[in-house]
């Protein structure tokens, strides 16, 4: 029997209430001070079963909505009142953690012997061990180079603290008092939550309440339904790249066919490149993970901004993600950057949603967060010191109705950006410039400009790190024509004649005097340029984003001085638009390029093959085959049955040395 | 209390009311409330002006007060009809105001608006020119005039009216930004020039460039605006000066406000909170949580010992506005807010608002949504005949018909239950809002007691205390034109702070005093506007501080006159940080800012304690009206709240009417009629 409608409501209001109750606690109480400052920490309440039933609006990163708790809750069989789970460990718990400096909490909350639901937050870590201070490095190769592993463990059992445990987890940090000063935070808001939902449970009763989750994990599921079955039933497949070329020339496809059948939605990754030797993979364990939903999740809150904030609106949402591949790595394989990854996720689930509902999904951001930190000698303690120079994101890519926003970009997380007054007290260095990128991708609505950062470093043995680059070497893609955004670079001296571009950072090592410059990629145009009105093409050559060369070349618009020349941009106009058209998708040269020496049929064919052998040798595999693939230009060319007998025969000579270990391995 | 004090006169203009309190010595008070003239608000002003002379022979230039609220640099961001200004800021950062910090709202939308103020000055009208500071002061690079004379043609060129000079770290040397004034001032004086270190001497550029911008932006228009108030005040006869109330809570000639004007945001609802904490101070109350509904909004703010909780930067229309303002928290909830069903047939309040036009369907101006009003119609809570004094006739069939048409129709409720659901709705929304309200300050609500104000206040104030454990409500003898009364209440205050970037333990007490004696000088500068004596005003230091690497920071009174003054301020500090942030650790700290304040002690009189019941019978009928708790029809006793006398008890179930609002005390609560004509609400309960 269903709660009344009122009394729906108004739980979850009171829900809704709490966890952004905790997220405050969370916020007040953490100690990281740069965890305090990107918000990157979360909260929220659970069914027994594992499904989150109350999200907060907008405090903490506010991603993690499509979480499954269930095979985290399942760990462990007996709980009691006062036990207080932590963990970070994607393996056990399934893909509820994805990278090991998210420690996550949860705690069982009864009434009566009765387990009535669970509280849950976690925090972003500043370190847990591992390779790097920090924990997370791009090149990392496997998890145990990320850090400490903490399985699902009782920190508290039955109330009473299990110092042993704690003395083990703090001894392998870099930071042990300040994680000590989050996991208490958290651990306070698992305490506000469970008395608030004691108070709720002693105003409505126990029944009403437990009635009123189901109600409102149905009422999410209605509600995306609803929203579902306006986007038109069909298979819509496509495919972005991640640059996973850290320790490999190959870039990491990410293929996906969205297939919609009346309020259902099901997305199959059959065709996504094999799991990597970097820290991109994204821990999923074939479920439905947050990061492989967000893109569903941000189309679903777009549709309805009232939308409840419970994953039952994921609850017709299914996926396919073939083992041992990007998404779904096996055990043990570094996560550390999965960022990277899951906004390209991100990017490919909408491009595939945007041929089903094409006025609705803007056309590709910068899709990027790079953190770029600066480390140098501490002179007092000896010690480096390590500052957090900026997080570049780039622009938004332009949508169905409106330019894209400049530097800015959606769904590339919470952080803020670092004052240049407050990086120049800190570290020895001076900013040269922090600015928009005068040009933007053009479009009938343009992308969001990007943005550059320029440094000069003035002290010796300075060490700059980024981790999250992309979109250095693809851009990101362009819509009905518009024209994709431009690609990260990064430069040092530039102007000078010591001047090197070095694409994405890993470990870059300065001298004093030396200038970096790092650009973000910009967001993609939407739509023509030439069908861009004139007036705001204009008000682009005043604010210095379009050249007069640019805004007739591509634009089509002709300036005389200040004024327009309106015969002359009728005349070239017409002619523009004859010549142009409106293509789906425009990707750039360089992706061209790319899948002209791997066509993606080929990539289809060789993902398939090597579904066969076992995950921790198919990126060995893979990049033997497209080197072969490269080096013989007919691959593209032959008949598919033929190309694919010729990729079998490559393999089995590189298996056949040494009985399955394959020549050259290790 | 001074012998001196002649008339004196609080007017308010809100969205909607244009309200005014006149105060007499030895009369009881004059209250006003007539509509806003929103094409030119001074309309209103010289109106109700008018009206005192006429209806209770008021002599104007008996008048020796004349206090101001206005929401005009607040509507000028709101409609966007600010100046057209120019930005020139360091080589290198001229987007600096458009990039902002990348913190954005709702930040999973796929269709996003921008989150910084672009609106102010687009890339055309954004100019740098090369010059440097560094991070300790010295000059790097020399100001390049010529760059600075062609970016001020340029913009002049563009029709700018107004300048805002943002220089990087001028807030440690400000030379630049003073040499560029110069140039500008000589080259064309009619230009208004705002610049960065006086406005906000403060680091973190995009914050001190946005508030530099925002300030260049208004300037005009609120210089226009005041000039045009005070000519008519001279016109009329008036000789006080016209004084206006700060986003801080404090009053101050206009003189000082035109040139600051960026610290006028909160003018119209700091004048709430401050005759929120007015009433307190009348019931001996010091911890005070002020609820303030109107039609589309509700407003928050805590009162804590007596002062309003200032933040160091506040919200204006989302964005970071960074001026010490009184810390409101607004929810977009109120009596205007629509009931609705949504398309999967669940029931939701919010947060889209019927408004003033066409407002609710019981108006009867064509609305025809069910709204927070018409359940409190339909429950029997207003009074159709005597709703805001009987100006507003409301039309019950209106109501019933939205509500069965709109919500209990479509879920299959009964009319009443449905109407009760808006308001047990409407009331947890506004509950868990005050709850975070105070759980961000770090105090826990259940040890404040509630103000209720606005018209829709009292109304809705039990079911909040309820909620939220709270056990003592006070509603103002008149909610409604609070924030008027307020303006008069307010001290005459003025702030001047400068950034002192230094870590706490290297600090002398002899530096501390000549920064803060520099502070105090440029004060005094200020004070002299007011035409009182130095020795009216109360100094106090403040000093901004944070754990070393912060990022944040609170504002620490600084008591030069204690023993160990520094030690003292780092004690003040890990307490503050522990209620604040819920921890505190024995780890160095830095200044980054100072501060002193000048406050009048003088002016905060409260001789408007003389309250006479109208002597007509309290108790003026009984009408039946739903409870909360579900349970049947009861009828319950009407008041008249002009007439209740001093000392008189009220037990729940009951209603109080009068012109500015309707109060609904229920069961279980009883109300006690103070001295001063406030009513006491205590909890029976428990």
């Amino acid at each position: 029997m269903a709660v009344d409608k009122v009394l729906l409501e108004i739980l979850n209001n009171h829900f809704t209430g709490i966890v952004e109750e905790m997220g405050y606690v969370i916020h007040r109480a953490s100690f990281t001070v740069f965890v305090k400052e990107t918000w990157d920490f979360d909260s929220a309440l659970i069914t027994p079963e594992g499904e989150v039933f109350c999200y907060p609006r907008n405090i903490g990163v506010t991603n993690m909505l499509g979480i499954d708790m269930g095979p985290a809750i399942r760990c462990i069989d007996d709980y009691e009142p006062g036990d207080v789970i932590v963990t970070n460990d994607p393996h056990t718990t399934l893909g509820m953690c994805t990278h090991l400096p998210d420690i996550m909490l949860f705690k069982p909350l009864f009434f009566e012997g009765r387990l009535v639901c669970f509280a849950w937050c976690f925090i972003h870590s500043s370190d847990v061990g591992g390779l790097v201070p920090g924990s997370i490095a791009p090149t990392a190769y496997d998890r145990y180079q990320e850090g400490l592993v903490i399985p699902p463990t009782k920190l508290f059992k039955a109330g009473k603290l299990n110092q042993e445990i704690l003395n083990v987890i703090l001894a392998n940090c870099r930071i042990p008092d300040q994680n000590w000063g989050d996991i208490k935070a958290l651990i306070a808001a698992l305490n506000i939550c469970e008395r608030r939902i004691g108070q709720l449970i002693g105003q409505y009763g126990v029944d009403p309440m437990t009635q009123g989750i189901r109600d409102l994990l149905d009422y999410g599921e209605q509600r995306a339904k609803q929203i579902l079955r306006e986007v038109p039933d069909g298979e819509y497949v496509f495919s972005d790249y991640v640059e996973a070329d850290y320790a490999t020339p190959y870039f990491a496809r990410i293929k996906v066919c969205v297939r919609v059948e009346g309020s259902s939605v099901h997305l199959d990754f059959t065709g996504t490149d094999v799991q990597v030797r970097a820290a991109l993979n994204l821990p999923t364990f074939g479920k439905p993970n947050q990061w492989v939903v967000l893109g569903i999740v941000n189309f679903l809150r777009t549709s309805d901004r009232a939308l409840p904030l419970n994953r039952g609106i994921l609850r017709s949402v299914d996926v396919h993600i073939p083992e041992g591949t990007l998404l779904n790595p096996t055990p043990f394989v570094a996560t550390g950057v999965r960022h990277a990854t899951g906004y390209r996720v991100s990017d490919a689930v909408l491009g595939a949603l945007s041929l089903a509902v094409p006025e609705r999904i803007p056309a590709a951001g910068a899709g990027q967060v790079a953190i770029v930190l600066y480390s140098h000698l501490d002179a007092r303690t000896g010690g480096s010191k390590v500052n957090v120079l900026q997080p570049m994101q780039g622009g938004s890519g332009g949508r169905p109705t409106k330019d894209g926003i400049d530097g800015s970009n959606f769904s590339a997380g919470s952080l803020r950006n670092v004052p240049t007054e407050a990086i120049e007290i800190e570290a020895p260095i001076i900013v040269n410039r922090y600015m928009l990128v005068d040009r933007a991708a053009a479009g009938r609505y343009r992308g969001g400009a990007a943005v550059t950062f320029e440094f000069q470093s003035l002290t010796p043995g300075a060490i700059v790190t980024a981790r999250g680059m992309d979109r250095f070497k693809l851009r990101p893609y362009g819509r009905k024509g518009g024209e994709p955004g431009a690609m990260g670079q990064t430069l040092i001296n530039p102007g000078t004649k010591k001047e090197v571009d070095i694409g994405k950072i890993d470990i870059l090592k300065l001298d004093p005097g030396d200038v970096v410059r790092i650009t973000s990629p910009g967001g993609a145009g939407y739509g023509r340029p030439v069908d861009r009105p004139i007036d705001e093409v204009l008000t682009d050559v005043g604010n210095g984003f379009v050249t007069p060369e640019e805004a007739r070349e591509t634009y089509g618009v002709v300036l005389d001085g200040g004024t327009v020349d309106e015969p002359a941009t009728e005349t070239l106009r017409c002619r523009l638009r004859e010549e142009s058209n409106a293509e789906e998708f425009v990707f750039g040269p360089e992706r061209a390029a790319y899948e002209d020496r791997l066509p993606a049929l080929i990539q289809d064919a060789v993902a398939e093959l090597l579904v066969e052998f076992p995950a921790g040798i198919r990126q060995f595999l893979r990049d033997r085959l497209y080197a072969e693939i490269e080096g013989n230009g007919e691959f593209g060319s032959q008949p598919h049955e033929i190309a694919i007998g010729r990729l079998k025969e490559i393999i089995e000579s590189i298996m056949a040395p040494h009985d399955g270990v394959p020549a050259g391995a290790g | 209390m001074r012998s001196e004090f002649g008339i004196e006169i609080g007017v308010d203009i809100g969205g909607t009311f244009t309200d005014l309190v006149c105060r007499r010595p030895g009369h009881p008070s004059h209250i006003l409330k007539i509509p806003t003239t929103s094409t030119d608000p001074s309309i209103a002003v010289m109106e109700s002006l008018q009206i005192l002379v006429e209806k209770w022979g008021i002599d104007p230039s008996e008048i020796t007060r004349f206090v101001h609220g206005t929401t005009i640099a607040t509507n000028a961001v709101i409609e966007r009809k600010g100046a057209k200004i120019g930005v020139i800021t360091t080589e290198g950062f001229k987007d600096v105001l458009e990039i902002g910090r990348m913190i954005r709202e709702s930040m999973y939308q796929l269709i996003l608006e921008p989150a910084t103020p672009i609106f102010l000055a687009p890339g055309l009208l954004r100019k740098e020119v090369r010059e440097r500071v560094s991070a300790d002061g010295k000059i790097v690079m020399p100001l390049d005039e010529d760059a600075v004379a062609g970016a001020v043609d340029e913009l002049v060129a563009h029709g700018v009216e107004s300048v805002a000079i943002c220089f990087l770290f001028s807030f440690l040397n400000p030379a630049h930004e003073d040499r560029a004034r110069t140039l500008i001032r000589e080259k064309y004086p009619e230009i208004m020039i705002s610049v960065s270190h006086e406005v906000d001497p403060a680091f973190r550029e995009f914050e001190r460039t946005l508030v530099t911008s925002f300030d260049a932006f208004v300037k005009p228009v609120v210089d226009r605006y005041l000039e045009h108030i005070e000519r008519g005040l001279v016109d009329r006869k008036v000789k006080a000066p016209l004084q206006v109330m700060l986003s801080r809570g404090g009053v101050s000639a206009t003189a000082v406000a035109r040139q600051r004007p960026v610290r006028l945001f909160l003018s119209g609802p700091a004048g709430g909170v401050i005759g929120g904490s007015m009433v307190g101070r009348m019931a001996g109350i010091k911890d005070l949580i002020t609820v303030d509904i109107g039609g589309t909004s509700c407003d928050i703010a805590v009162v804590s010992n007596g002062q309003p909780i200032i933040r160091a930067e506040g919200l204006i229309q989302g964005f970071p506005v960074r001026v010490p303002m009184i810390d409101i928290h607004t929810l977009g909830t109120g009596g205007g807010s629509i009931a609705w069903t949504d398309g999967a047939s669940e029931f939701r309040v919010g947060p889209q608002s019927a408004g003033a036009d066409p407002g609710p369907a019981s108006y009867g101006r064509g609305g025809t949504q069910a709204t927070v009003t018409d359940a409190s119609v339909v429950l029997g809570y207003l009074n159709p005949k005597n709703f805001a004094g009987g100006t507003v006739p409301l039309y019950p069939e209106l109501a019933l018909e939205a509500i069965e048409k709109n919500i209990a129709g479509p879920l299959g409720l009964s009319i009443d239950q449905a109407a009760l659901g808006i308001h047990r709705v409407l009331d947890t929304q506004m509950a868990e809002g005050i709850r975070l309200a105070t759980i961000r300050q770090g105090l826990d609500p259940r040890k404040f007691t509630l103000v209720a104000l606005g018209g829709a206040g009292p109304l809705h104030v039990t079911a909040l205390a309820r909620d939220l454990a709270i056990r003592n409500i006070l509603i103002p003898r008149h909610p409604g034109v609070l924030s008027a009364r307020g303006l008069l209440g307010a001290p005459i205050e003025h702030e001047v702070s400068m950034a002192f970037p230094r870590a706490h333990q290297n600090v002398s007490l002899e530096e501390l005093q000549t920064a803060l004696k520099e502070l105090d000088r440029k004060c005094s500068k200020l004070t002299a506007f007011e035409g009182l004596r130095e020795d009216d005003f109360d100094i106090q230091y403040y000093a901004d501080l944070c754990h070393t690497g912060q990022s944040y920071h609170l504002e620490i009174p600084l008591h030069l006159d204690s023993p160990d003054p520094l030690g003292q301020l780092y004690q003040d500090f890990l307490a503050a940080h522990d209620r604040v942030y819920g921890y505190n650790t024995e780890s160095p700290i830095s200044i980054v800012n100072l501060r002193t304040t000048h406050r009048s002690h003088n002016q905060v009189a409260e001789h408007d304690t003389e309250y006479q019941p109208s002597g007509n019978e309290p108790i003026k009928g009984s009408r039946p009206i739903r409870l909360a708790d579900g349970s049947d029809v009861v009828e319950v006793p009407v008041y008249e709240r002009e007439a209740l006398p001093v000392g008189m008890v009220i037990e729940g179930a009951a209603i109080l009417e009068q012109a500015d609002t309707t109060t609904l005390i229920e069961p279980g609560w009883r109300g006690q009629v103070m001295g001063d004509g406030n009513v006491l609400l205590t909890s029976q309960q428990g």
